[in-house]
């Protein structure tokens, strides 16, 4: 219904919510797959191309 | 994370908000079955720190404080009519001999329990008793960089000692938070301050606008004017932004507003059905002095709002029967005054913090601290600054006397304000249950440019869209969205990230 704010202690056991939340949140965790893990796709798209170089001059 | 409250057998049913949402968050409920969710208790007047924006003039304590029985027969009383967050403020609240124990029932009695503090000598042994006692969130008042922050709470070296205490309570497990008041200088420390604030630990930030009462009508240069509102809000909403994408959730007090284009943004915490809807002075929030005096709101002037004193009978019918605890639920457009009288949002706003308002300008119901006015105006060349001609009493909450004077914006062409007529400003009905509480009006945000707008409404008057072709498009871009979340979660759940 609402939230009101009096002037008090602020409220600490809210959270924000909502799809730019949740968006923002899988990014920063994809991101941080990527940061550790590397990134699979670029990875793969190189792969491609060596192999495809290689193949060619056979 | 959420407490649920526990009462006796013969009291209200537990409440549990939904997911996500805070225990402070308002229920249907609350408002028809008249429940003060939330209770701001000043629990003694003295003070270490000299802020010359204190609307208490905190400082020595009062001299008729309640004993600690009375006091414990208070929370109990409290839990009784269904309060789920008490807040215990002053003066400085552990100033007061029996803080621990007020905490602890509190606590018995399940109620999310929090202590706004100065912080000025607030030593590792009060912060391990009041944890011990169960306490769970502790807000520090930070005005700002430590030179302006030293300055307005008038003791030299207060700023180190507020930051400190926030790393030792969050060290200590305590949901940790700053409330700010922003004030005419205010402004351009807000960036660095939250840099800090978030290096300290903080995880919640309140911002509120400093209110014409007590110290600051002594003092009124450090008032914000009406027109400055024009540069705060954006600066705010794009902290807001910043702040959670950095874990730093901002709330924003109930002077902050209203009805601009960010309402929509922070208010809901990122539920837009939730918005701005009232002065909740009343109606689901109880403000109690040191001496027992109960208000519909912490800060409301004394003289004024003071609904009885809980020597003279029992908080609950002071709750229920006071009319100085009633009249914003029984109040309607027709107290409305000036600008606020004619606006697009008369009926749901009401003018805003009556608070904020009725310090200003000594009558409740025109509020030139709104955002979605100061543009109004802007639009037209004008603006407004509020100018002090009455200096207030000496005594706590009290209150002066400002003219509102609007003026030409500096080299801006003015263009007069339309005629509004009163008479067509919507006024929603109000279904009044048999507690005598009544739900506010719902709005929604136009999907075209996320200003709120009255349900009936079939063009948007701010953007004129038509609304049911833009809600169909927002459909189908929020369809899109919910999709990709859905995908996203899936695959990082294969790679095991984020479960």
């Amino acid at each position: 219904m609402a939230i009101v704010i009096l002037y008090g202690q602020a409220i600490t056991d809210g959270i924000a919510k909502g799809d730019l939340a949740e968006l923002q949140r899988l990014h920063d965790q994809a991101e941080a797959h990527l940061r550790e893990y590397g990134d699979i796709p670029a990875l793969l798209a190189l792969l491609k191309v060596e192999i495809a170089k290689l193949e060619r001059g056979r | 994370m959420t407490d649920a409250i526990s009462l006796d057998a013969d009291a209200r049913a537990p409440v549990t908000p939904p997911a996500g949402k805070p225990v402070r968050y308002r229920l249907e409920r609350d408002y028809t079955e008249l429940v003060p969710v939330h209770v701001v208790w000043e629990v003694t007047l003295a003070c270490n720190l000299k802020c010359q924006h204190c609307g208490s003039r905190a400082g020595r304590p009062r001299s008729d404080e309640l004993t600690t029985v009375e006091a414990l027969e208070l929370i109990d009383h409290l839990a009784a009519l269904g309060t789920r967050e008490l807040t215990l403020i002053g003066g400085e609240a552990y100033l007061r001999r029996d803080w621990i124990e007020l905490i602890r029932r509190s606590r018995q009695h399940g109620i999310r329990t929090g202590v706004q503090t100065g912080a000025r000598n607030l030593t590792d042994k009060r912060l391990d008793e009041a944890v011990e006692a169960g306490l769970q969130g502790l807000g520090v008042s930070i005005d700002g960089l430590p030179d302006l922050h030293d300055r307005v709470r008038g003791v030299p070296g207060s700023y180190d000692q507020a930051i400190d205490a926030l790393k030792r309570a969050k060290a200590r497990g305590l949901a940790v938070s700053v409330n700010t008041q922003i004030g005419a200088e205010t402004a351009a420390h807000l960036p660095e301050l939250m840099d800090r604030i978030i290096a300290a630990g903080a995880t919640h930030w309140q911002i509120q606008l400093t209110v014409a009462m007590g110290n600051a009508v002594d003092n009124p240069q450090l008032l914000l004017q009406p027109y400055q509102l024009l540069e705060v809000m954006p600066l705010l909403a794009r902290l807001y932004d910043e702040g959670q994408a950095r874990g730093l959730l901002m709330v924003v007090g109930n002077n902050i507003g209203y009805f601009g284009p960010y309402e929509h943004i922070w208010r809901g915490f990122g539920d837009e059905a939730d918005h701005w809807n009232g002065c909740s002075a009343g109606q689901t929030g109880i403000g109690i002095e040191a001496d027992g005096t109960i208000k519909g709101c912490p800060s409301l002037a004394t003289s004024l709002y003071t609904a009885g004193n809980v020597r003279d009978m029992t908080v609950a019918d002071i709750w229920r029967h006071s009319e100085k605890m009633s009249f914003g639920r029984l109040r309607d457009v027709d107290e409305l005054w000036g600008y606020c009288r004619t606006c697009y949002y008369a009926d749901v706003c009401r003018a805003g913090c009556t608070w904020t308002s009725e310090s200003l300008l000594g009558k409740r119901g025109n509020n030139p601290y709104c955002h979605h006015r100061a543009l109004d105006l802007a639009r037209h060349g004008l603006r407004e600054r509020v100018v002090k001609i009455k200096d207030a009493p000496p005594q706590s909450f009290a209150v002066g006397e400002f003219a509102l004077i609007t003026e030409a914006i500096p080299g801006a062409e003015v263009t007069p304000l339309p005629d509004r007529d009163p008479a067509a400003v919507h006024v929603a009905p109000r279904q009044r249950s048999a507690a005598g509480g009544a739900l506010p009006p719902s709005l929604k945000p136009c999907a075209a440019c996320a200003h709120y707008i009255w349900p009936h409404e079939t063009t948007c008057p701010h953007c004129q869209a038509d609304v049911a072709q833009a809600e169909a498009r927002r459909q189908a871009d929020t369809e899109r969205r919910r999709a990709l979340i859905a995908e996203a979660t899936r695959v990082l759940g294969k790679l095991g990230v984020g479960v």
